[in-house]
Formats: C-alpha cells, structure tokens, sequence
C-alpha cells in the first residue's frame, strides 16, 4: 500500500468509529464488498472515505444508513465501482507479487522456526534449513486457502447466514478439506528433501524476500 | 412515482443542472431533486452518478466545512460538464417535442 493509501486509510479508521451501531453493519458489508473489487486501494480509500461522510451527514440528520443508501446496496456498490478507474495490469502485477512475497517471508519465518526447533530436538544440531516436498505444498495449500476464504468472504457480503445455500456450504467446506488434506498428508508422505541450506544463509533468503516485498508493496 | 428505468437515463443531466445552479453536495441534490417532483432519490444513487460525471471530468469536487459536523464535498460545474449540459438540454428538447407530438398532438401524418 503506498503513502497516501496508507494515510487515507488511518483517517478513515479514526473517523468510522463514530458510525453509529445500527449502521455499522451494513456500512461494513459494502466495504467487504468493495475490497473485493478490481479498485486500487487508494481508490477504495477514497470512496470509503466519502461514504463515512454520507453516513455520518445522514446521522446529523437522523436519517439511517438504509435511508441515506436507498436499500439498494450491493447495487449501489457495483455501480460505484463501474463509475472508478479500474486497477491497471501493472497494478495486478505489483499487487500480486506484492501479496505473494509477504506470504512467503511470513511462511519462510515459521519455517524458520520450525527447523530451529528441530535441530535443538534433535541430536544432530547440525542447524539446517531443509525443505521437503511436504513443505512447498503446505506453503501452496495455506497460500491458496487464504486467497479462497478473503475471496469467499467479499462475495459473499450481501448474503445473510439464512441465505445461503446448502451447496455453497458443501462447495466451502469441500475447498477447505481438500486444503486440510494436502497439509496433512503432505508433512507425512512427501518427504522427499528439495532444499537443504545453513539456517544462516535461509535466515538471509527470509530477509531479502521481506526487504523486497516492503519496496513492492509500498509501491503498490 | 418516476420508474428508476425512466430515470436513469435523465438523471445525470438533471444532476448537472442541479449543480450549474449552484455549487452544492450530495444531500442536497437528492433533496432539490425530491423538490422538483422527481420523487425521493436517495444519496446512494447520487454518489455513484457523480463518481461517473467526476470520472467524464464534467464536474469536480472541493471540501468544505459544514455549519453542522463533518467537512462536505461540493461539486461544481467545469467547462466540459457546461457544454455536455447544453447538449442534454437540446436533446431533451428533442425528445420531449417528439413524445408530447405522439402522445398529445398526434403523430407528423395526422
């Protein structure tokens, strides 16, 4: 996120504590819908911050949020993000990298960890970084399932828990298992070693791919 | 009641008179709109009409303080949204003298 998305995003954090209760849910669900959308997220700052205004001008008012939005708001959201500028391919790029790379250092220092701990358990402290197949497909399945469950969650917005349909709750729970299933059996069968460094040396691997993403995401 | 489907492809150019008038915010336009019988049209269905004209750069917004609460984006006309104006009002002209000529006056072979 770069400067002013990140500035903009402080203030309207501060200002959106004054929405009332009975107009925070609504006002949440619409911008869970709108992160779901192809906006940059300068401009899903911009927007929230004009909707923070409408709401709280309609709270001076004593107009709720269902007056001041007419009711229609998942409409109201799609015509919004019709009426923006879209995210350009660089921008997916930058982003998606950038979202990548936080994912692996995040990943890369549990796994850190994890083999720290091993070579203390274990009576050969020889303090290797080892990689198996196992590992790389637990990193894909835990990557993957983040992605579902943030893309489930701003689709998924509008719909009330009553609302749902018994396949959609079958089509989720069947995703997660499956990414259950390839940890599990993953770290048990897959053994085979890809990688095998000094600890050391994954240690400055982990910082780089950290340094990295810092500079892509703030550019983002 | 005017159908939202009637609506729709009128309300941009109303938006702009409403704002050539005088430079004014988002509230303020649904209201105005309500006080010409165009009925109750609510905020939500203004913001993102303006977001489009802001995007076609016919109009642009500047904050100001309010007397009560929170600062206030007001919009006012550019050059571009003065001349699209114009347009819709001759358009509109056109439309209305050829749907009044079907529906009151009977149809040019009459």
């Amino acid at each position: 996120m770069n400067k002013l998305a990140k500035e903009l995003l402080k203030k309207n954090n501060t200002r959106e504590k004054v929405i009332s209760d009975d107009n925070q849910e609504i006002y949440t669900n619409m911008i869970v819908y709108l992160r779901g959308s192809d906006l940059t997220e300068y401009n899903q700052e911009v927007v929230r911050e004009d909707m923070i205004e409408l709401i709280l001008d309609g709270q001076q008012r004593g107009d709720n949020i269902q007056k001041v939005m007419g009711g229609r708001y998942k409409e109201i959201c799609d015509e919004i993000i019709e009426a923006i500028p879209k995210k350009t391919n660089k921008d997916k790029v930058m982003e998606y990298l950038g979202t990548s790379l936080n994912s692996i250092w995040i990943l890369g220092v549990i796994a850190l960890v994890k083999n720290l701990v091993m070579n203390f358990i274990s009576d050969d402290a020889a303090f290797q970084f080892v990689l198996t197949v196992g590992d790389v497909l637990t990193i894909l399945a835990i990557i993957f399932m983040a992605n579902f469950i943030v893309w489930h969650i701003t689709k998924t917005a509008f719909q009330s828990e009553n609302n749902k349909k018994v396949g959609s709750f079958l089509k989720e729970w069947i995703v997660i298992s499956v990414a259950f299933a390839i940890i599990l059996l993953g770290n048990i069968y897959l053994k085979t070693i890809i990688v095998s460094i000094p600890l050391w040396v994954a240690a400055i691997i982990v910082m780089f791919i950290f340094v990295i993403s810092k500079v892509i995401n703030d550019k983002v | 009641m005017i159908p939202s489907q009637m609506l729709k492809g009128v309300l941009e150019g109303c938006i702009l008179e409403v704002i050539r008038k005088q430079e004014t915010y988002a509230y303020e336009i649904s209201k105005q709109l309500e006080d010409y019988g165009f009925g109750m049209i609510s905020v939500g269905t203004i913001y993102p009409i303006i977001l489009r004209l802001q995007k076609s750069e016919l109009v642009k917004a500047t904050l100001q303080d309010s007397n009560s609460g929170p600062k206030r984006k007001y919009y006012q006309l550019t050059e571009k949204g003065v001349t699209t104006l114009n347009q819709f009002k001759a358009n509109w002209q056109e439309l209305d003298r050829a749907v009044n000529q079907l529906l009151i006056g009977g149809g040019k072979n009459e």
